[in-house]
């Protein structure tokens, strides 16, 4: 048990180093989510008056669609340097490789939250750094991540990889985009922790559901 | 008296016949090719056959 | 003749007698008119193309925990039929809000279901066409087969709690615009046609679909035993590297 724990770590660490060193796939994301608060801002006219909803939504989507920028780099890279064969030597469960790979990308995503948040605040003038919006974050994006990192080892397999995973991750998200959107936007409009409760029930279980399923069958997506 | 829906109604019937017959269409389509290159690779198959 | 052709046959002469009945002599229903003769055939596609989701996402499970290509065939099969269906049912829906809801689209719970459905079913014939390796095919195939059908649940029960915040219904909450009507005796008996109809077009559409994967599979076979025979050769003849490739 401590050794799997080990594995779990050691990938992680792998993973964060070569991101600390390197900085491409954090520094991309964060240039893609302000683009993306840029593009919704001139799409949707968005400015101080803004209704909380409609922050909620542009901060989801911007954390959905950079997402998959981190998600698709993270076992791209991988399959590109043919390291991914010799993670799969090591003599480590399977469901270890897939923790690992799910934290690391869980890290970068939740890192690039800690620009977004404080630049929509401040775009839109009001704070959006509340504790139950941060914690509608943290729940969805570790669903959208779990699921997330099953599907980009399908896509980084594939033709058609960069292309693909979104087209895979964005329709099974649904939930998750839906329930965040509710969570924080009622946080935001300082709805009463009896209303919104139902979505953070919902967040947590879509979590619980798709990391079960997505252990469950990592091994055949990775495993010859 | 029942209001009236017969334009909806052709259309509703024109759509889902219009869509399962596009599908049946391209199962024949479909089909054909393979059998095409089925038979096409048993040709290429047999002239290999008997060349040497 | 063969059985497939038989079933075709069967599933042709029962859909062209139920669309005759549903025409013909089923009565016109007061509340909506005549487009209400399209739900004989809205209702049945809908539940049976989720069925096909539901047997795409049985025989995925089963393929994870002992591999054969017949079970891939089927589900690929089955996901291919339901995702025609699921298209039959939303713009067979539509069509029926116009002049029931008096809008082509709002977001009901059941439409935005189907449309999500629809989208998860196309990203899987997508991963189909992306890989090559027929075994590979088969397993990332059948992972998206299982993940994909859980989420549908998830999905409809997000929009229904999203949709009783913001209720979108436009027009009268009587049953009669959600769908339900009084049935005359008649009328329950093409309602149950209509079913036997659909599931028997499904079950003939979905056979067709599997001997065509079954005869890809042949040709794909034959094709690497060409590509082999060829190699062995040291000519090369121009015709059949086109047919090969």
């Amino acid at each position: 048990m401590k050794r799997y724990f080990k594995v779990i770590g050691a990938v992680v660490w792998k993973d964060l180093a070569a991101e600390l060193r390197s900085r491409e796939t954090v520094s991309a994301m964060i240039v893609f989510s302000m683009l993306m608060v840029l593009v919704f801002s001139i799409a949707l006219e968005l400015n101080r008056g803004a209704r909380e909803s409609t922050a909620a939504g542009v901060l989801w989507a911007t954390a959905l669609f950079s997402g998959t920028l981190g998600l698709n780099r993270g076992l791209g890279r991988e399959q590109d340097r043919g390291t991914l064969e010799g993670l799969l030597l090591a003599p480590a469960d399977r469901s270890a490789l897939y923790f690992g790979k799910f934290l690391s990308s869980w890290v970068l995503i939740l890192a690039v939250q800690v620009v977004t948040v404080p630049v929509l605040s401040v775009l839109y003038n009001f704070n959006l750094a509340q504790p139950l919006v941060l914690l509608s974050l943290i729940l969805g994006t570790l669903g959208y991540t779990g699921v997330g990192t099953l599907l980009s080892a399908v896509s980084a397999q594939t033709r058609a990889r960069d292309v693909l995973l979104p087209i895979l991750l964005l329709p099974v998200s649904v939930p998750v985009l839906m329930a965040g959107v509710q969570s924080s936007g009622g946080a935001l409009a300082g709805e009463p922790w009896s209303e919104l409760m139902i979505w953070f029930s919902l967040l947590v279980t879509y979590d619980v559901i798709f990391l079960a399923v997505a252990v469950m069958v990592f091994e055949a997506v990775v495993g010859e | 008296m029942p209001p009236e829906t017969t334009f909806y109604m052709i259309l509703a019937f024109a759509a889902y016949l219009g869509l399962l017959g596009a599908y049946v269409g391209s199962l024949f389509w479909r089909r054909a090719s393979l059998k095409r290159d089925s038979e096409a690779l048993r040709e290429m198959q047999a002239e290999l056959e008997r060349k040497p | 003749m063969k059985s497939l052709t038989w079933l075709n046959i069967a599933a042709a002469a029962l859909l062209a007698t139920s669309l005759a009945l549903v025409w013909f002599a089923a009565p016109l229903e007061a509340s909506m008119g005549a487009v209400q003769k399209i739900f004989y055939f809205h209702v049945a596609a809908a539940w049976v193309g989720m069925v096909g989701f539901l047997i795409t996402f049985v025989v995925g499970i089963i393929y994870l925990i002992r591999p054969n290509p017949k079970l891939d065939w089927l589900g690929a099969a089955t996901a291919e039929v339901g995702l025609l269906l699921s298209i039959i049912t939303t713009v067979t829906g539509s069509i029926w809000a116009r002049p029931a809801w008096n809008t082509w689209w709002t977001w009901d719970v059941r439409l935005t279901t189907y449309t999500i459905a629809i989208l998860i079913y196309v990203g899987y014939l997508f991963l189909r066409g992306a890989i090559e390796d027929p075994t590979r095919r088969a397993r990332f195939a059948a992972v998206y087969g299982v993940v994909g059908f859980i989420s549908v649940p998830l999905t409809f029960l997000s929009i229904r709690l999203w949709q009783s915040i913001h209720p979108a219904v436009i027009g009268t909450a009587t049953p009669t615009s959600q769908g339900g009507f009084d049935m005359a005796p008649i009328m329950a008996l093409i309602v149950i046609l209509a079913q036997v109809t659909t599931v028997l077009v499904f079950a003939a559409l979905t056979a067709t679909r599997y001997r065509l994967l079954e005869l890809q599979d042949q040709v794909d076979a034959q094709r690497a035993l060409a590509l082999q025979a060829e190699s062995d050769l040291p000519s090369h003849s121009p015709a059949t590297a086109s047919v090969a490739k």
